[in-house]
């Protein structure tokens, strides 16, 4: 018993003298940044935005993370000294209301203006395809499709409540037309999945003949991947998009190095930087985006149904799943 | 002023033991107060609790105990025929390496068992996305655990009494009829409950293989607390699921316990049917085995980059997990000083933990976000998290084994440090480190939670979990290889702690 409380004693002792080279508080500045995980993960630029804000600000960053960026409101509920939040998306930003926000007109350059919310990058939304496949190009008849499709849940994913939307603008809003189109294509759908990062694997996997992504998917497979097999379908009714924002909190005790943050987030340097590692456009234009293969410039569906969408939100959700499951 | 004195120290005698009872009461206490502090942390903060409106939480309940009841019946059904299959080979050399192998669907992440299953199914048919599917899972997920459980109260419960009944040439249908009434129907009880109560919380595995369909009450709770307007409704949804478990295993388990017998292996003469063995390993090869040939060759090189950011989150899960397994060997020790807290080893196995997200923010909010305060969360959380279901999968067993023996100790006047030193720890030690393994390798394996609590340090579970999410499955896929040889590393090392004072204490 002895020897085993010894030998336990010394593992601790071990693991701790590993992480003391570590500090733990070093007296500077504590920035909280709530993000979802892709963002500050392994391959977004949350690591090299952190290292490089770090050697000027005198601050530490620490980085909040929730699975995805429907859990984003959530997580700022729970822990409300967060100073400033990235991932909002035109959907999402409207459950955060604009009263615990900072305004942040004076750093707005995009083309996307918003009082709180500051636009970060950008991305049009589409289905993609492999070569040898079948697409289908139009919305309309995307249950026409030879194969299966495969998309993320409205209820559990933001990529998926804009395909939401998307049906719902194209149809114009009439529930009856909705959920005649959900019925039609509820045989060529693939799932149900939960998430982006799920469906789009079926897709990659080969499971289905076209996976929901963003346009900017492509920099990642065409780019990054350096395989030239993969398409955007560009449809004729047009494409959503979906913009990623960032707010600072009102309440928060670095106003300033949030501001800070903000502004660095929006510099040329890190634009570019989110472009090569998170694949999604920057918001402004003038940089210089890398030449896709294939690709003409893609139409965009209005969002002056976005407000009407979402007030009748619990109810769509409902007509989706009646329909399509 | 003689009678004074004898009266005195009788008073002071009956002190000591009071005193002595209560201090021995309280490690329990504390890890009663322990696993109830995430419900307190959210009880405080909100101080209001509502009722779900509309018929749609009375439809997801019964939903829920329907998908869990099948679940668990044909898991256990198929368990009883792959034991009699893992029987047959029980008394290989290579036994102890089937049993790991069965025991894999177990312990893996749910995402790995879902994609491997769709990889092997998609070759014959469509994946049957929904409650199909979901019940499908659970099967594959808990049939091999309990072959295994099964397999092992065959050997150690049935063996004498198989002997018996060969000797006195009974029929194989009594003998199977006296077995569970006499030995078998706690043990099945036990794990019905236990299978049942996990597919009955689990968040994962609906959410993996139906999506948002509401086929599970723990995704119904998960939906409400992403609103913060409704997490009064998320906390009566909690208390209520926590209450219902609760009930049910309250009930289960005060039923009285069957006769106690000694254990010794012999080949059971009555079982042996190698062919259904095929069953586990089957279960096996469609948990795991589309992994396989999922992996294309580049994926290696891929990761070539980052080795380091592999090395150190692999070292962050090594100490996560063998954190992990500390603790819950602590918590069994400090059961066993309480052996006599009746109480509190009865809530203790009834007790339905919260579920993860739930665990998350209570740690969340606490206000140290670096490396080893990350590290610390990561441990305290996932045992807390574990604790309840492996104390009442082998702990309570295992104390509960010994009452007649504490209870004549006590009353031969050992204290209950004695006791403790004497009679728990040398019979129990083997089964704790063993308990302390099971609990690494769960936690091994873990991402949600520690994604919550992660404020953006990494262990190799989020690594896995952030390939799979951009882009890159086939370098998810080659490094939950590697998660899974480091779970089971650190489930040897226990393992082999276990053997080593199994074989001192009986020695």
């Amino acid at each position: 018993m002895f020897k085993i409380v010894v030998f336990f004693l010394l593992i601790c002792l071990l693991i701790f003298t590993f992480y003391l080279p570590f500090p733990q508080s070093s007296g500077k500045k504590s920035l909280k940044v709530l993000t979802y995980s892709s963002f500050a993960g392994v391959h977004g630029p949350g690591r090299i935005i952190k290292e490089k804000f770090e050697a000027f600000c005198e601050c530490e960053v620490h980085w909040f993370l929730a699975e995805d960026s429907t859990a984003l409101w959530q997580r700022f509920s729970i822990v409300p000294e967060i100073d400033l939040v990235i991932g909002w998306d035109q959907i999402t930003l409207k459950s955060a209301g604009s009263a615990v926000w900072e305004n942040l007109s004076e750093l707005q350059k995009s083309p996307f203006p918003n009082s709180h919310f500051l636009p970060l990058n950008w991305s049009p939304i589409g289905f993609l395809y492999k070569e040898g496949t079948t697409p289908v190009f139009s919305l309309k008849s995307l249950y026409k499709i030879q194969g299966t499709i495969s998309f993320p849940e409205p209820k559990t994913s933001t990529l998926g409540l804009q395909f939401y939307y998307w049906i719902y603008e194209v149809f114009a809003g009439d529930r009856k037309q909705v959920s005649d189109f959900l019925s039609q294509l509820k045989n060529k759908v693939y799932g149900p999945v939960f998430s982006w990062s799920m469906a789009y694997g079926f897709f990659q996997k080969g499971q289905t003949d076209m996976g929901l992504s963003y346009l900017s998917s492509l920099l990642y497979h065409q780019k990054t991947e350096q395989n030239k097999a993969y398409f955007f379908a560009d449809f004729t009714e047009g494409h959503p998009y979906q913009i990623e924002f960032l707010s600072v909190s009102k309440t928060s005790k670095n106003k300033q190095l949030a501001l800070d943050l903000a502004g660095f987030l929006l510099s040329t340097d890190i634009q570019q930087l989110i472009q090569k590692t998170h694949y999604m456009f920057p918001v402004y234009q003038g940089l210089k985006v890398p030449k896709l293969l294939n690709l003409k410039s893609v139409q965009l569906i209005s969002y002056q149904k976005l407000d009407e969408f979402i007030k009748q939100k619990n109810e769509l959700l409902e007509l989706w799943k009646k329909n399509l499951y | 002023m003689e009678k004074k004195f004898i009266l005195s120290l009788t008073l002071l005698k009956e002190i000591k033991k009071n005193f002595e009872k209560h201090i021995f009461s309280l490690p329990a206490y504390i890890i009663c107060a322990l696993l109830l502090s995430p419900f307190l942390f959210f009880c405080f903060r909100l101080k209001s609790l509502a009722w779900p409106q509309g018929q749609e939480f009375i439809s997801v309940f019964f939903i829920t105990v329907f998908q869990a009841g099948i679940s668990t019946a044909l898991s256990l059904i198929l368990a009883v025929l792959g034991s009699r299959g893992l029987l047959s080979l029980a008394n290989k050399k290579y036994y102890f390496v089937i049993e790991g192998i069965v025991l894999l669907p177990s312990f893996i992440p749910p995402l790995l068992l879902v994609l491997s299953l769709v990889q092997i199914v998609e070759k014959i048919m469509p994946f049957p996305f929904g409650l199909p599917a979901l019940i499908v899972v659970q099967i594959l997920t808990y049939t091999g655990l309990c072959s295994v459980a099964f397999t092992r109260i065959f050997l150690k419960e049935a063996s004498v009494l198989s002997e018996w009944a060969y000797l006195h040439g009974s029929s194989v249908w009594l003998f199977l009829k006296t077995l569970l009434k006499t030995v078998l129907l706690k043990d099945i009880k036990t794990l019905f409950i236990l299978v049942f109560a996990s597919s009955f919380t689990s968040l994962s595995l609906p959410l993996l293989t139906a999506g948002s369909s509401f086929f599970s009450l723990e995704f119904f709770i998960y939906d409400n607390l992403k609103n913060p307007s409704l997490w009064p409704q998320a906390l009566s949804l909690i208390l209520f699921q926590s209450g219902f478990i609760f009930l049910i295993c309250l009930w289960a388990f005060s039923r009285s316990s069957p006769a106690d017998f000694r254990f010794s292996y012999k080949k059971i003469y009555l079982l042996p049917q190698a062919l259904l063995s095929f069953i586990p390993l089957a279960i096996v090869f469609f948990s795991v085995g589309g992994l396989l040939f999922i992996s294309d060759g580049k994926a290696f090189a891929n990761l070539l980059p980052f080795r380091s950011l592999i090395l150190s989150s692999s070292f962050n899960s090594l100490i996560l997990s063998m954190g992990t397994g500390f603790l819950t060997l602590l918590a069994l020790i400090f059961m066993s000083l309480s052996f006599q807290n009746v109480w509190a080893r009865k809530f203790i196995v009834s007790f339905m933990p919260p579920g993860v997200s739930f665990m998350g923010f209570a740690l969340l909010v606490v206000p140290f976000y670096g490396k080893i305060f990350v590290l610390m969360k990561w441990v305290v959380g996932l045992s807390l998290l574990l604790f309840p279901w492996i104390y009442r999968f082998q702990g309570e067993r295992a104390l509960e084994k010994l009452s007649s023996q504490v209870e004549m100790a006590r009353l031969m006047g050992a204290s209950w440090g004695l006791v403790f030193r004497k009679v728990i720890w040398p019979q129990n030690c083997s089964v704790f480190f063993l308990c302390a393994g099971i609990s690494s390798f769960w936690a091994c394996g873990d991402f949600a939670y520690s994604l919550i609590v992660s404020s953006g340090h990494w262990n190799l579970s989020l690594v896995v979990y952030d390939f799979f999410s951009s882009y890159r499955l086939d370098e998810a896929i080659l490094l939950s290889w590697l998660l899974l040889f480091l779970s089971f590393f650190v489930f040897l090392f226990w393992l082999r702690v276990s053997f080593v004072f199994n074989k001192k204490f009986i020695l």
